[in-house]
């Protein structure tokens, strides 16, 4: 069988890798290794040359590795990077909180991330194995085979994604990958046709589930806040339980500070133990900040967030 | 013990007849997941899924309780207790390894130094149906960690799934006292001999994945090795491990309101949180991941033990599925025991 893209993909991040350790470049490269269950591959720190051929690439490394980079404190790092990932970099120099210089980027051209727990779902028992073409992903368990068509079981962020392709990188380790979505934001739209009561009942009922664990804030690149609104205690400015004050409260503040920011690439989403819907609300401000300023987060590094800025001669500030 | 069985197709009379004296709370659909939850109808229960998202721990233990409401005027300040009320419940379908881990909440919560009369308040008025479980998933671990697939310790009654009936052995007074009423059948050679067979291949499927003898010795030398600065690596600092955990049952106390009036409720807690351990004067004694992920493993598997006498994992692999780097506690165990 002819080698797919992603494992011509995994051979090229492990030449990288190799020699950027060998070179002293830099001191470690995070990437992806094998998950220990089918569905799942694990963020890694690779510090050694001898351990580069535990990086692998594949439709499961959903994770925003970029969220490590803040983390770094200095040290010179490789990054494995997705399309939404060189976003997340670019928007954290933006920011100030990742220097250019301190980051080697290998960018992956991404064909989406796929959804295991829908794999999951529609596998007639428990998944044993997996393996996957550049179209399809199959699954195996006792009993059963069975093939899907990996564009039918994409994450939702992934589905409607239209930046695939690395907007930064050191390392570019594959052919630029076709955009299969074209409009980022129709199901933003959808979700606006509804009446105000039926967004507030998906709100409400979204947010009831969630049980405060903050997996959405921490694998969040754009989330380094040293103290988080909702671990401030002095004084508190959410209710602390899981009643709908502090859930509602937790869900709207997350989104509002993450407007204009926010680099749609659904990690949030991913790492939520609950399944609750979380992108439609960062990606409804998103397409705000779209419409109202042109702006995209992440796109270009010298560019920032309207949020961010602020002119003495703004015309909001004239019209008085 | 008695052991009778109850044919399928008249299990759910007997969940109607509970749901007319009892709460019950059973694996259920929420959203695209099961988890446990309280039941309106027999039909909602969920019997063939032991990845519940969450364990029936929050019916002994909410995430967030009201303890007591305050009042204060000029002159007086009035306390009123919350109102937990007088009804009973049942936690039905309950696998062994979420039964074994309210075994653990009851060794944490009913001492005699403390018995903690919120969680007692509750747990007095709970029947336990446990299920033993005939295909176990490849993350469950409960052989491990001294539990197992059909483990009965802890259940008021236990149901096993034979095929055309279920097995249902009676382990206590309470768990008899649900059965009134019900169309029981007697329990043949064939239908123990049945039961056996899952139970021996439920065991086959559940070879133990890490040997825990000995760890909590090799964990206590460990308190400032190194490795805990490899592993913590990855991991996001998150809650998924621990709140999802039907062991975990750490809490915080916050009085939620204004000076003059309000509640105190208790909410679950982390160790993986940072606030978790900070101090009023700013200090912080386990200050990052590395303390945090440490503490957690160091509870589970070293002062459960000596404090509690029992591990504080019963392998139900909700950490294990659900984390979301897939930093798997498995192989955590494997490492420190190869370390």
């Amino acid at each position: 069988m002819a080698e797919s893209t992603e494992q011509r993909i995994q051979e090229r991040i492990r030449q990288e890798a190799q020699w950027l350790l060998k070179s002293g470049d830099v001191e470690l490269v995070i990437g992806f290794e094998r998950g220990t269950l089918p569905l799942r591959a694990a963020p890694v720190f690779i510090r050694d040359v001898a351990d580069v051929e535990r990086l692998i690439w594949g439709p499961f490394c959903e994770n925003s590795l970029a969220r490590y980079l803040v983390g770094l404190k200095g040290r010179k790092a490789a990054i494995v990077a997705k399309g939404c990932d060189t976003r997340a970099i670019v928007a954290l120099m933006v920011e100030h909180q990742v220097e250019r210089e301190q980051v080697v980027i290998i960018g992956v051209p991404c064909r989406g991330m796929v959804d295991w727990r829908v794999v999951a779902r529609r596998a007639p028992g428990e998944v044993l194995a997996a393996r996957w073409t550049d179209e399809t992903i199959t699954v195996e368990g006792e009993g059963f085979t069975k093939r899907l068509r990996r564009q039918e079981v994409l994450y939702p962020s992934c589905a409607a994604c239209t930046h695939p392709n690395p907007v930064i990188h050191d390392a570019l380790v594959g052919e630029s990958v076709a955009v299969w979505s074209d409009d980022a934001y129709a199901q933003i739209a959808a979700f606006e046709e509804k009446s105000p009561a039926e967004r507030w009942a998906y709100f409400e009922a979204e947010t009831s589930r969630c049980i405060r664990c903050y997996a959405c804030r921490e694998a969040c690149p754009l989330c380094y806040c040293e103290e988080c609104f909702v671990d401030h205690t002095t004084p508190r400015w959410i209710e602390s339980g899981v009643t709908p004050g502090g859930l509602q409260g937790w869900h709207i503040g997350r989104a509002y500070h993450l407007a204009g920011r926010c680099v749609s690439c659904g990690a949030c989403q991913r790492a939520c133990p609950m399944e609750i819907d979380l992108v439609y609300l960062t990606g409804k401000l998103n397409k705000d900040v779209q419409e109202l300023y042109g702006f995209e987060a992440g796109m270009s590094p010298e560019e920032l967030p309207p949020l961010a800025t602020f002119a003495p001669d703004d015309r909001e500030l004239l019209r008085k | 013990m008695t052991m009778k069985k109850v044919a399928k197709e008249n299990i759910d009379a007997f969940i109607s007849r509970l749901l007319k004296d009892y709460t019950v709370c059973a694996p259920a659909r929420v959203a695209e997941y099961v988890t446990f939850r309280q039941i309106t109808a027999p039909e909602e229960v969920v019997w063939d899924r032991l990845d519940t998202r969450q364990s029936p721990k929050a019916a002994l233990l909410p995430q967030t309780e009201v303890l007591f409401e305050y009042e204060r005027s000029a002159d007086s300040i009035v306390l009123r207790p919350s109102k937990n009320g007088e009804g009973k419940q049942v936690l039905f379908a309950v696998r062994p390894c979420d039964v074994q881990a309210i075994g653990v909440l009851d060794l944490v919560f009913d001492t005699p130094e403390h018995p903690d009369v919120y969680y007692l308040h509750r747990r007095e008025r709970t029947t336990i149906v446990g299920l033993g479980c005939n295909r176990p998933l490849s993350t469950c671990f409960c052989t491990s960690v001294g539990g197992g697939p059909f483990r009965k310790e802890g259940s008021d009654l236990f149901l096993t799934d034979i095929g055309e009936a279920y097995l249902v052995e009676v382990l206590t007074p309470k768990g008899e006292g649900l059965l009134a009423g019900t169309d029981l059948a007697e329990v043949d050679e064939s239908d123990v001999a049945a039961a056996r067979e899952m139970e021996e291949a439920a065991l086959a499927r559940l070879a133990p994945v890490v040997e825990i003898e000995g760890i909590q010795q090799r964990l206590e030398a460990m308190i400032d090795a190194p490795f805990w600065e490899e592993v913590q690596a990855t991991c996001l600092g998150c809650g998924v491990c621990t709140l999802l955990c039907p062991v975990c049952s750490c809490f915080d106390i916050v009085d939620e309101g204004t000076m003059s009036c309000g509640v105190r409720v208790r909410n679950w807690d982390t160790c993986q949180f940072c606030v978790y351990t900070l101090e009023a004067s700013g200090h912080n004694p386990r200050p990052s991941i590395r303390e945090r992920m440490r503490q957690r493993v160091m509870h589970k598997f070293d002062y459960y033990l000596v404090n509690e006498g029992m591990l504080g994992c019963v392998g139900c692999g909700r950490c294990v599925r659900l984390c979301p780097v897939n930093l798997d506690i498995r192989e955590l165990l494997i490492e420190i025991q190869a370390a």
